[in-house]
């Protein structure tokens, strides 16, 4: 299980891929969220507010104190909804911190930590909603940001009339509920990941059964047209029948054995027209009395039909007047794809592709030939 | 004179190795072979200087256990396949094995990798090449784009004089290449012995310098 530290909702590289977990932790987290905004009101509202009313006449000025109230009841009601939160997270706890120190400044200096100082219990709820699903360590920080001045200015420009240890105690007691809360958030993010990712594991696994059976299939079906032209060699072989001396007999087994080797490379796992067209050619080309070995590397992009036949052309060409062995290769690289054929030199001119997308090469040495063709996508 | 152990369970791979061996220039000494590993941990197997090993012994899949535990008792394995994939031979290279041959390269490349896994000279055949050239994963180690398109032209013609042509290089250039990607590609992932006397073997030969590691 990763821990969701690692995971920044708010800077996805691979939307597709790791949004989906994130919302489904959104989705579990939104009753998380919804209660602990109500907290934060219902304390807001039910505590604090009388507190307030009661010490009216000591606050200088009382106006900065219930502009406190109004900024921590509109955050407090705004970051229940969780798009708010990842969109201006950074400016909110800007926001309550400011509001925090604003509303300490102008509590009577005797009041701090004391029971006027309402704002000093509320402020931490705001920020658990600010945080929530990020490290705890984060919030710890916060915390500390929004308690030490209050307890720098009651230490400084004091005295006041509350004891330090009553102080410190009720700090611990309101701050431990608010981490085991961000806590609680954090093992609950940690678990919706997991099952995302299980499920999305399960998925996988599904589809991939899906295909080995498609593809087992496919196989059996290719093994099945195998037996018709293999196994007549292989029993004439056997009976005496076919003479190894004899060189027709030899190339034949170098064809079947070219066939067999292509069937069991074949690990294509989704149908890929490019090669199914070069395919057909090559048994064509092995029904010519041409051994082909063919090798395919690198994911390819998909080619549009009207490049892939240009692509395929001088590949198709030589296969379809090879003699002896062939090599046929395709590999996809990044943007581009290749398709390459040697053989032995040919008496004519094969044809040559240029284009805005493709280019095509020709090297001869001695008496063999290399004709390669290269597509190049827009992208 | 080079000796080799062959791990394989088609007796006919068996005696196409031997007759190349035989024929080979210097000749290579087969002292055992077998359709098991155990075969190259057993006398006189054990005292082969190159495992040539089959990785498909049974069904289970490839033999990538039998594959480390060589490679960790420092012995040269050169793998020897029917296995086309790119997957297979990337994963080989980085369990250690020193090079990766599929058997319809065979024929032109087992001698020569079997002298080369002797003398800790890097091999890079056509298949393997093809791999390197087009390894997407995270951990792979930094290649030139030139570097790569001698490993793809590689894979592609299977001849070091076209490859020279196509790129307006000479044929000593183009191995130049090979042998640093090799090396590169040793010098990452997992420890091995072997792996750390193919990097050793390159420094001494001046292939690669040790601040370009």
């Amino acid at each position: 299980m990763r821990a969701p530290e690692h995971s920044d909702p708010d800077r996805d590289d691979q939307p597709d891929v790791r949004g989906h977990a994130e919302d489904v932790a959104t989705r579990y987290m939104r009753g998380m969220r919804w209660s602990s905004a109500a907290i934060s009101l219902v304390i807001l509202y039910g505590l604090e507010l009388p507190k307030l009313l009661a010490n009216w006449d000591t606050y200088r000025p009382v106006e900065v104190q219930l502009a406190a109230l109004v900024v921590l009841t509109v955050v407090s009601a705004a970051c229940a909804f969780d798009r708010v939160v990842r969109v201006f997270r950074w400016p909110l706890i800007v926001v309550v911190l400011a509001t925090s120190i604003a509303a300490t400044l102008t509590v009577a200096p005797v009041d701090r930590l004391g029971t006027a100082h309402w704002s000093d219990e509320i402020v931490g709820w705001p920020l658990v909603l600010l945080v929530m699903g990020k490290p705890v360590a984060m919030f710890a920080g916060l915390l500390v940001a929004h308690y030490v001045p209050a307890f720098v200015l009651a230490i400084f420009n004091g005295p006041v009339d509350v004891t330090f240890a009553g102080a410190v105690n009720t700090t611990v007691v309101t701050s431990a509920f608010q981490i085991a809360v961000i806590l609680l958030a954090n093992a609950l993010r940690r678990v919706a990941v997991s099952v995302a990712r299980m499920s999305r594991e399960e998925e996988r696994a599904r589809t991939a059964d899906a295909v080995a059976s498609q593809l087992h299939a496919d196989r059996k079906d290719r093994y099945a047209a195998l037996a018709e032209t293999t196994a007549p060699v292989l029993a004439g072989l056997a009976s005496g029948t076919l003479d190894p001396g004899d060189g027709t007999v030899r190339r034949t087994c170098a064809i079947e054995a070219a066939r067999m080797r292509r069937l069991f490379g074949e690990t294509t796992a989704s149908p890929d027209p490019l090669v199914d067209e070069l395919m057909a050619c090559v048994g064509l080309a092995e029904r010519n009395g041409v051994s082909v070995r063919f090798s395919e590397r690198g994911e390819r992009p998909p080619v549009p039909v009207v490049m892939r036949r240009l692509l395929t052309e001088p590949a198709v060409a030589v296969l379809a007047t090879a003699r002896g062995n062939v090599r046929l290769t395709v590999v996809g690289a990044g943007e581009e794809v290749t398709v390459s054929v040697v053989a032995d030199s040919l008496p004519y001119d094969v044809p040559v592709v240029d284009n805005d997308e493709i280019t095509t090469s020709t090297v001869t040495t001695g008496d063999r030939m290399w004709v390669q063709a290269t597509w190049r996508g827009r992208g | 004179m080079t000796s080799i152990v062959v791990v394989d369970d088609h007796p006919a791979v068996i005696a196409g190795v031997k007759a190349w061996c035989q024929a080979a220039d210097p000749p290579i000494d087969v002292l055992d072979s077998g359709p098991g590993v155990s075969v190259a941990w057993l006398d006189p197997g054990d005292r082969a200087d190159v495992v040539v090993l089959d990785l498909q012994l049974d069904i289970t899949g490839p033999a990538y256990g039998d594959l480390k535990r060589l490679v960790d008792a420092g012995r040269q394995v050169v793998v020897y396949t029917m296995r086309e994939d790119r997957e297979t031979a990337l994963t080989c290279l980085d369990i250690g094995a020193f090079t990766y041959l599929t058997k319809a390269e065979g024929e032109d490349h087992l001698v020569a990798a079997i002298h080369a896994a002797a003398s800790n000279t890097p091999y890079t055949p056509p298949a393997l090449s093809g791999a390197l050239g087009t390894d997407t994963r995270a951990n792979r180690p930094n290649l030139t784009q030139r570097q790569i398109d001698v490993l793809l032209e590689w894979f592609h013609c299977e001849s070091k004089e076209m490859v020279a042509q196509k790129l307006n290089l000479t044929v000593s250039t183009v191995n130049g290449y090979l042998d640093r990607v090799r090396v590169k590609y040793a010098n990452v992932g997992r420890e091995a012995p072997t792996k750390a006397a193919l990097v050793a073997r390159a420094i001494q030969d001046g292939i690669v310098r040790v601040d370009e590691l």
